[in-house]
């Protein structure tokens, strides 16, 4: 079943470290797995706001994004205003790409991590 | 409204100064100084960021312009009235501690090797590993030095710890963080005196960055410094703290509760962290907990005593100091530590009382002002995962406080490890008493019933967030999640509460670097320079994506808006004032005793 959640995501590796450990320590047995909150739902918020603030646009709600299944990620939000801001993540593999639209605009189309790696230095 | 009589100003700083040995009218004279806010270094004067170099390697730390406060009116839905800031008055000055992950790098508990087996490990060693109790007296510094607002000039009044303050809940990464912030000066050495034992040195764990010699593996070819000695340094110097100048409070993290915050301990397991063996690599690791699995099972001894006679030697596996002081803490041991602390700066249990280590209640309330009501939940899982989850018993006891608090019109935050993202762990044992695990959606519609509840502080991800939580019907609550001390940008904040007399409330988010240069300069391996190192490596550690982690503009130094829950005129300036006479008074105890720089 595909889930759309915010808040979750499943991750493999972790489960399997987990059941591995657990297996070598003699832990206790858990019914259900932990999951782990989905790092890159944090991160593409990131990026989408600090995009949205360099090119000045007024945000009324930043974004919020979610994730359906493991790679379709969406972010919604709200310009001073009342457009809608939408962020869509159509290319996830490798570089993941953003495009960013305010009132069905395309304000920006671009890398996620060229923005956050761009944000994290002094301007030159 | 009226502040204080004349008489009863007199007689609230003569009952203060009394309280705190101070001399009446050194304390008169600093409560009737007007309020003015704190020039101390934060990052609205100064940001720290990344060389913009060419070389996208290992890459220097510069300073940049300060960030002033962005104004957030997701909860407020309208342009807020430009008069307010001629008006408003401070309700409350918090700091906020979160993820100060204080680490014995050289404990056998410890188990480096598992970042060979799963990436939710990757965090079982950092490059900066040696240096987290440095930073952490750093950020005291820092804290201390903002104890009255940047932006009203309030003083502190209290400071809120949001867990995972020991990494792998060895007693003495607790201890030294308990120490740090309470001021008491520590040698973080649990092993022997002029020496590292650890994997930093161990030639053959391939998976660390070493720093006498970085090109033994891909550390060097990513410019990683060659930093001689510096572990000796690390771990060899009595590291010294202020302390806070102002009352705090904690909550369980994860790796407060479960052993590298994922997994039960079980007890043979727990006599190892405090033995003499440890291992660099993972077969080892293998090794050494079959060993002690072993000592609990006779015929799993044989199987042991089998495969020893094949394999006289398992590479990796090193004698150290032994020390009983690094025993793995249990539940109850977390709050015990914590009632194990002087009366100033308080309050002894830092939260948690002999009450809640009898009853095993692992959570608490406290009015920091007649006004403001904190909760501290405990989030954490006790059977396995990084994650949390709100256990019923403690969702129906913060349902029915949130309730009476709004009955008696108090401000009310909570505090947890755990935030929204990350509040969705379902692991329960599979044989024993369990109760219901209410998750992030539940949970969040709670707190949305009670307009008094105006903010939830939180960590983990150790990412700067702010979240808007709405109300249908206007309204809501923050959601502030404060980064770390361990992980690039190594930060923390301060949160101040203000009414801006219009029927609206403020709160402001600012966010604190730690109390040392940007720029490391090559060999200074003093305290605030091995601060200063270990931010620069953290923002080096590629495999920690330590570049997001500052979180965006709108996370950081921010005026977050939301509607008055209620008639705020009911705090009267009065009440300000005497409440700010007891504040000014703990502070300059400080002062006169010492205590602060």
């Amino acid at each position: 079943m595909t889930t759309t959640s915010r808040y979750s995501r499943p991750r493999l590796t972790l489960a399997g470290g987990l059941l591995c450990i657990a297996a070598l320590c003699g832990c206790s047995q858990a019914k259900g797995l932990a999951v782990q909150g989905n790092m890159n739902v944090i991160y593409l918020e990131t990026a989408a706001t600090d995009v949205l603030v360099a090119q000045q646009i007024g945000v009324q709600s930043k974004p919020v994004c979610t994730v359906n299944g493991s790679a379709d990620y969406s972010c919604t939000g709200t310009a001073t205003g009342g457009a809608p801001i939408d962020v869509t993540v159509p290319e996830t593999a490798g570089d993941p790409i953003m495009v960013i639209t305010v009132g069905g605009a395309t304000v920006f189309t671009g890398s996620v991590l060229d923005v956050i790696e761009a944000n994290s230095q002094a301007s030159p | 409204m009226a502040g204080l009589t004349r008489r009863a100003f007199l007689a609230t700083t003569a009952a203060v100064a009394g309280s705190f040995a101070l001399p009446n009218d050194l304390l008169a004279r600093a409560a009737a100084a007007p309020l003015t806010p704190s020039t101390a270094p934060s990052t609205l004067q100064q940001t720290i960021r990344l060389s913009s170099t060419a070389n996208l390697q290992y890459r220097n730390l510069v300073t940049a312009p300060g960030e002033p406060y962005n104004v957030r009116l997701d909860l407020l839905g309208r342009e807020p009235a430009p008069a307010r800031a001629a008006s408003r008055r401070s309700l409350a000055y918090l700091g906020h501690f979160s993820d100060i992950h204080i680490i014995d790098a050289q404990s056998p508990g410890r188990l480096e090797p598992l970042i060979a087996v799963a990436a939710s490990f990757i965090d079982a060693s950092r490059p900066q590993d040696t240096m987290t109790v440095q930073v952490l007296a750093q950020m005291v510094a820092a804290m201390n030095a903002l104890r009255t607002s940047p932006l009203t000039g309030a003083p502190m009044t209290a400071a809120l710890n949001t867990g995972d303050s020991a990494d792998s809940r060895n007693s003495l990464e607790l201890r030294w963080c308990i120490d740090m912030l309470d001021g008491e000066a520590v040698v973080p050495n649990s092993g022997k005196r002029g020496e590292y034992q650890g994997v930093q040195v161990w030639e053959e764990a391939d998976y660390v960055y070493h720093p006498d010699n970085p090109n033994l593996n891909d550390f060097g070819a990513r410019g990683f410094p060659t930093l001689p000695g510096v572990l000796q340094s690390a771990v060899d110097q009595e590291v010294s703290s202020v302390g806070l100048a102002v009352p705090w409070y904690t909550v369980y993290g994860n790796h407060d509760t479960l052993f590298m915050g994922n997994i039960q301990v079980e007890s043979a397991l727990a006599s190892w962290a405090i033995n003499d063996r440890k291992s660099s690599l993972w077969p080892a690791t293998v090794n050494l907990m079959a060993n002690w699995w072993a000592s609990n099972s006779s015929m799993f001894q044989q199987l042991v005593n089998t495969i020893r006679a094949r394999n006289e030697f398992f590479a990796g596996v090193h004698t150290v100091t032994a020390n009983p002081e690094r025993k793995i803490f249990d539940q109850a041991g977390f709050m015990q530590a914590h009632l194990q602390s002087p009366a100033l700066p308080g309050p002894v249990g830092h939260g948690f009382t002999q009450n809640n280590v009898d009853t095993g209640q692992t959570w608490w309330k406290t009015d920091v002002t007649p006004w403001l009501r904190v909760f501290g939940l405990d989030t954490c899982n006790q059977v396995t995962g990084a994650d949390g989850a709100v256990p019923q018993d403690q969702f129906d006891w913060l349902r029915s406080e949130l309730a009476q608090a709004q009955s008696e019109k108090k401000l009310a935050i909570v505090c947890s490890h755990h935030n929204s993202f990350t509040l969705e762990n379902v692991a329960e044992p599979a044989i024993g008493p369990t109760q219901n695990l209410v998750h992030s959606d539940e949970f969040v519609a709670m707190l949305l019933e009670y307009p008094s509840m105006v903010a939830w502080v939180n960590g983990h991800t150790h990412i700067n967030t702010i979240t808007a939580h709405s109300r249908p019907g206007g309204g809501g609550f923050w959601e502030i999640t404060t980064a770390s001390c361990v992980d690039y940008p190594q930060q923390q904040q301060v949160i101040e509460i203000v009414d801006n007399r219009d029927s609206t409330l403020s709160i402001f988010t600012t966010v604190v670097d730690h109390d040392s240069t940007a720029q490391w300069s090559q060999g200074d391996y003093s305290q605030a320079g091995l601060a200063s190192l270990s931010r620069q490596l953290a923002a080096n550690a590629w495999q920690f994506e330590p570049l997001p982690r500052q979180g965006s503009v709108l996370d950081r130094n921010c005026e977050l808006l939301l509607p008055a829950p209620f008639e705020l005129a009911t705090i009267t300036d009065a009440q300000l004032e005497r409440e700010r006479v007891i504040a000014r008074g703990r502070l300059l105890a400080g002062d006169v005793t010492g205590q602060l720089p």
